[in-house]
């Protein structure tokens, strides 16, 4: 028994160093990416869950056509080709976010017909 | 080479493994975060893009459904429409700051294989970004009963058949080939409807619009031929318009055999849209009418009838002399005073010659009937102020989504 352990022996010092200072400088080279990747993926994640309540909330605002009155004027051309402006009357729905300071704000903007 | 050393190579070969294996992994890592920010800045600017262009169809819808001759309807290519995010409004001139671009078409669609009948269709095209949504609307066309894909009635005849009965969704009008000849019960449908239990025949939409007098039983000899007992013709809309109508009763005879009695009558119903009653409340109409009280909890539809004559038709058997056989003739044409009235009707409500006949018969008058009618909740006139034109109905032509 004595001799089976006499002839495992261990690393050098100088081995388990060099070792370790490889797998730091790596760690050290990378970790700042992988942390920003999972936290992007994180927010990914939330982000796609709070453009789909957007999205509800604004469907709801449509059907019940809770916004601001507004006016808007179509020009174009007449089936006979002449050209024409048509107004029109209805409301303007929007439902925005403000994120934190660096991120971009998201505004959903629709229009429903006064009926 | 002694194992220690060998060792300590496997070390240093462990160490210089996650050289390759961390960076490895990083990278995958980093290039799915990158994806999934990329996929979300899409999400967002396909969901702006997706309002932005519904904004777009509906402005040119209402454009399009304006009261205005068909040649002033807007067609073709519209001049851009853009949000300003600085004046938070709709503009046709582009801002500095803006949201997203709308591009409106309005053009015309064969809605028919033979081309006889189009439909409008209204593309909107809004661009947010680098990200394009596109949204359709197209009108429903006013759809004939006579129509294949309906085939309510014969269109030259005006024969009522027997198919299918119901598109609760669409405006649905009656006009045979001459107009003025009538929408009328035919043997076919008689026999299928004399197979059911209500006895009842039904056409469902969500207006029905008559451009032809509707005379259930219009010539003695269909009344003499016809089967036996009560049909219903049920009109199951939440806006009906009449143009004419003729209901039937013959009362059943005896010379030495029995001959039947039958009748024909109208019956006003509403339909139901995936689950969903069309009409109103009585309690929600109330004040609206001129006179007649609504039962707050009934369902109520609207019915309009224009000049053309309302009559009741009094049939009988009679004989000719003592040995012939019975024959059927016109007793009496009553008015029943309809035309150019307009009414709230409660479902269900039933115009029957049988019980007006009853009611004839007892001395009153058919104005009272109508009354009684109203002073009970089935039909209640409509206060001019809140009577609505076929023009108003035209004019709806609904429209529905494709995206």
């Amino acid at each position: 028994m004595r001799n089976m352990l006499r002839m495992q022996e261990g690393f050098t010092l100088i081995e388990v160093v060099v070792a370790i200072v490889i797998i730091t400088a790596l760690v050290a080279a990378f970790a700042p990416l992988i942390v920003s990747s999972v936290q992007n993926i994180q927010w990914a994640g939330e982000r796609t869950q709070a453009l789909y309540a957007m999205r509800a909330a604004m469907e709801r605002e449509m059907a019940v056509g809770a916004g601001i009155e507004q006016s808007v004027t179509l020009r174009g051309k007449t089936a006979d080709g002449k050209t024409a402006s048509w107004d029109v009357e209805g409301t303007m729905v929007l439902v925005q976010e403000a994120e934190d300071a660096e991120q971009i704000d998201t505004i959903l903007v629709s229009y429903v017909v006064s009926k | 080479m002694r194992l220690r050393d060998e060792q300590g190579m496997m070390a240093i070969g462990v160490a210089l493994m996650l050289i390759v294996v961390l960076p490895l992994f990083g990278g995958v890592l980093w290039q799915y975060s990158t994806a999934e920010l990329k996929r979300v800045e899409k999400t967002d600017q396909d969901l702006q893009a997706l309002f932005l262009a519904r904004a777009g169809a509906e402005m040119a819808m209402a454009a399009w459904k304006q009261k205005i001759p068909s040649d002033e309807k807007p067609f073709g290519k519209m001049e851009p429409v853009y949000y300003d995010l600085d004046q938070e409004r709709f503009t046709t001139s582009k801002p500095a700051n803006v949201l997203g671009q709308i591009d409106i078409v309005i053009s015309e669609e064969d809605a028919t294989e033979d081309g006889t009948q189009h439909v409008t269709v209204i593309e909107a095209t809004a661009t947010v970004g680098s990200t394009e949504r596109t949204v359709r609307l197209v009108t429903y066309p006013h759809r004939y009963g006579h129509d294949p894909s309906l085939l309510w009635y014969i269109h030259n005849s005006g024969e009522i058949t027997f198919s299918e009965y119901d598109t609760p969704s669409e405006v649905v009008m009656f006009r045979t080939r001459t107009q003025t000849s009538p929408i009328y019960l035919g043997d076919e449908a008689l026999r299928v409807m004399s197979s059911r239990a209500d006895r009842a025949i039904t056409f469902a939409a969500s207006a029905l619009v008559f451009d032809s007098p509707l005379r259930l039983m219009p010539t003695t000899g269909r009344m003499e031929g016809s089967r036996d007992g009560q049909f219903d013709v049920q009109l199951s809309a939440e806006t009906i318009f009449l143009h004419g109508l003729e209901i039937d009763y013959m009362p059943s005879a005896e010379f030495l055999l029995y001959y039947p009695w039958k009748n024909f009558r109208l019956k006003l119903t509403l339909p139901e849209i995936n689950g969903e009653k069309l009409g109103k409340r009585g309690r929600d109409l109330a004040g609206n009418q001129q006179n007649g009280t609504f039962v707050d909890d009934a369902w109520y539809g609207e019915v309009y009838f224009d000049d053309e004559s309302t009559i009741y038709r009094s049939y009988e058997w009679y004989k000719r002399s003592f040995l012939s056989w019975p024959d059927v003739r016109v007793r009496s044409d009553y008015n029943l005073g309809l035309a150019g009235k307009a009414f709230y009707f409660r479902e269900g409500s039933v115009l029957d010659g049988r019980a007006i006949q009853a009611y004839i018969d007892q001395g009153n008058s058919i104005a009272s009937y109508f009354g009684q009618a109203a002073a009970d909740g089935w039909l209640l006139p409509i206060k001019a102020e809140h009577q609505i034109n076929r023009e108003d109905l035209e004019g709806l032509q609904p429209f529905f989504w494709e995206r």
